[in-house]
């Protein structure tokens, strides 16, 4: 739905996007974070055709957007970061207007839909100076919504709202991708990433780090692994053998809980528990605790920095 | 196919933004200002004459009044255009824009469409202020009345045309109308001033100012072509001269100039981007 082939965008000796070829699949939720100034906004500036590239391609829909520009724009609908409204306008006035560009069938319906969805259809005659920064991002949220558009590209969808309105968005991209559509995220709000997309590319300093399903780059990611066990009763004998596998690195214990840390190579819990077991151990409950989206975030990025500055510094 | 996607992309930005101009307050200013400049015009030229002779000494009495008042309306139309793309880059709205259907051209045309609907609004209301007032004061309605509304509606594209390419240009709105305003000023100083040189460059033909007169008899070849203000002054010296293909010719002129400067407008608005 969303191909981008060697993408690279240069401000004079500024290079904002290097190279970047990204692919979101069809009913794909895609998180696309990075450090302020990696380039996430210029790529999507560039996807949206309002930033021409200095080099490389863009796809939407297979095609280019010169190709078929006017079809390919009504298929797409878009939430900026900073929300600019015609702020003498309702909220209603201001949905028909867009709704008559991109040529919305039985638009009043949709109207009250969308606003609805987003809570505001109360509001509908409001005037929308007097909207609140979460309310004007809810409003250009239905706005992206109106025209059922196959693609929802979305750069901080709810940078402005309260954690209601964050679950209550979280919840509207969960139902619309349900329906089928591609969702293209940019955010800094990494947790809403974790609970929302299917894959993540990162970017720092226009280069795209990494990309992968969430759970894959996290287990990528991972040197070591924490495993959290609770045991009836912990000895000295069971720590001593836990102690001794190869593949622990570590192991604590705090009352009648164990905290052991493994080798991220391979799986081994049931080496664990067997051991805890041939000593004499009841396993009551065992859990491995997963590396956050915002602990896989700062490892790349730090991790590519030392070494993008390493380049820099050789070059 | 684009074609009609960009048709409907200029219809519904020219409604959107003509039905915002009928809702605010400046066009009524202006066409309370129109009236009332035409009226004193009137007043001080028409009913001064009759007063002061007796009898009417004018062959087209209504003529000044028109022109100003027609002026005037174009000028403020051709101010609001050096504001139209300008504030809707400033104001981030342009950009919102762009991500759905519509392209720099259908962009343009909107902005220039729009303030040609805000100028038919003005048309309307001079008609019926003309008319009314060569009815009560029974001059007559004529023929080069309804010439000079319709060249006027050349004027006012050639105005916007010219308002919308500084627009265009500026990344602030402050600069665009600074821009428009010193133009207009600067076309219409040079015209006083290439004015006074030919006389003064007549009276005394071996003085320096010869050398001065030809030095802006070149620089108006130039400003003939550029200035919006004179190919409406060309058309006006059709009208008086009654000369149709005159008359003809500065129309196609007029709208040559406005899809010149129309084309430039789209070709500075894909470059400099629609981002604030």
């Amino acid at each position: 739905m969303i191909e981008t082939v060697d993408l690279t965008k240069k401000f004079g000796d500024l290079t904002a996007v290097s190279s970047l070829s990204l692919h979101v699949e069809k009913g794909e939720i895609y998180g696309f974070l990075g450090p302020n100034g990696a380039g996430k906004t210029t790529t999507i500036m560039m996807i949206l055709g309002l930033v021409p590239p200095t080099k490389g391609e863009v796809r939407l829909f297979g095609k280019k957007l010169s190709e078929d520009y006017f079809n390919i724009k009504r298929r797409i609908g878009v939430l900026s970061e900073v929300q600019y409204l015609y702020e003498e306008m309702t909220a209603y006035e201001y949905l028909r207007f867009f709704g008559e560009l991109y040529r919305v069938e039985r638009l009043d319906e949709r109207i009250r839909a969308v606003l609805g969805q987003v809570n505001l259809y109360e509001r509908r005659h409001q005037i929308l100076k007097g909207y609140s920064k979460g309310m004007k991002q809810k409003l250009s949220l239905a706005r992206a919504l109106l025209h059922d558009p196959e693609i929802l590209i979305l750069d901080e969808p709810v940078s402005s709202l309260d954690p209601y309105g964050i679950k209550e968005v979280r919840d509207i991209l969960l139902e619309e991708n349900q329906k089928g559509k591609t969702i293209f995220i940019s955010s800094h709000i990494l947790s809403e990433i974790e609970r929302t997309c299917h894959r993540v590319g990162i970017m720092s300093r226009g280069r795209l780090l990494a990309e992968d399903t969430m759970a894959d780059l996290k287990r990528r990611l991972a040197d070591e692994v924490e495993l959290e066990l609770e045991l009836e009763t912990v000895t000295e004998t069971i720590l001593s053998a836990l102690q001794s596998l190869p593949f622990v690195v570590a192991v604590e214990a705090h009352g009648s809980r164990l905290r052991v840390k493994t080798k991220a190579d391979q799986d081994y819990r049931g080496q664990i528990s067997s051991t805890v077991f041939n000593q004499g151990g009841v396993v009551l409950a065992f859990s491995r605790r997963e590396m956050s989206l915002e602990e896989a975030f700062v490892t790349i990025t730090e991790k590519n920095l030392s070494l993008l500055t390493k380049e820099d510094s050789a070059a | 196919m684009s074609v009609s996607h960009r048709i409907h992309a200029i219809r519904v930005a020219t409604k959107r933004e003509i039905r915002s101009t009928l809702h605010g307050i400046g066009l009524y200013v202006v066409l309370s200002l129109v009236f009332l400049v035409a009226s004193y015009v009137f007043a001080n030229t028409v009913l001064r004459n009759v007063g002061d002779a007796g009898i009417l000494a004018l062959p087209n009495p209504v003529t000044l009044p028109l022109i100003v008042s027609t002026g005037l309306a174009a000028a403020y139309l051709g101010l609001c255009s050096s504001l139209s793309i300008s504030r809707d880059r400033d104001l981030g709205t342009m950009e919102v824009l762009f991500y759905g259907p519509v392209d720099a051209v259908a962009y343009v045309l909107g902005k220039y469409f729009h303030q040609l609907a805000a100028y038919g609004v003005v048309l309307a209301f001079t008609l019926v202020n003309f008319y009314g007032l060569s009815v009560v004061t029974n001059v007559g309605f004529s023929l080069e009345i309804a010439g000079i509304m319709l060249l006027s509606v050349f004027l006012t594209s050639c105005m916007v045309s010219f308002g919308i390419v500084l627009s265009a240009g500026s990344r602030r709105m402050m600069v665009s109308v600074i821009l428009f305003l010193g133009f207009v000023l600067f076309f219409l100083i040079f015209s006083l001033v290439h004015a006074w040189v030919i006389g003064a460059a007549g009276r005394d033909a071996a003085s320096t100012m010869v050398y001065v007169r030809m030095i802006m008899d070149s620089l108006d070849q130039v400003i003939r072509w550029i200035s919006p203000v004179e190919y409406y002054l060309r058309g006006m010296d059709a009208v008086l001269r009654k000369d149709t293909s005159g008359y003809i010719m500065s129309a196609v002129s007029s709208l040559l100039y406005s899809a010149a400067l129309l084309a430039v407008s789209v070709w500075m608005l894909r470059k400099k981007g629609v981002r604030r």
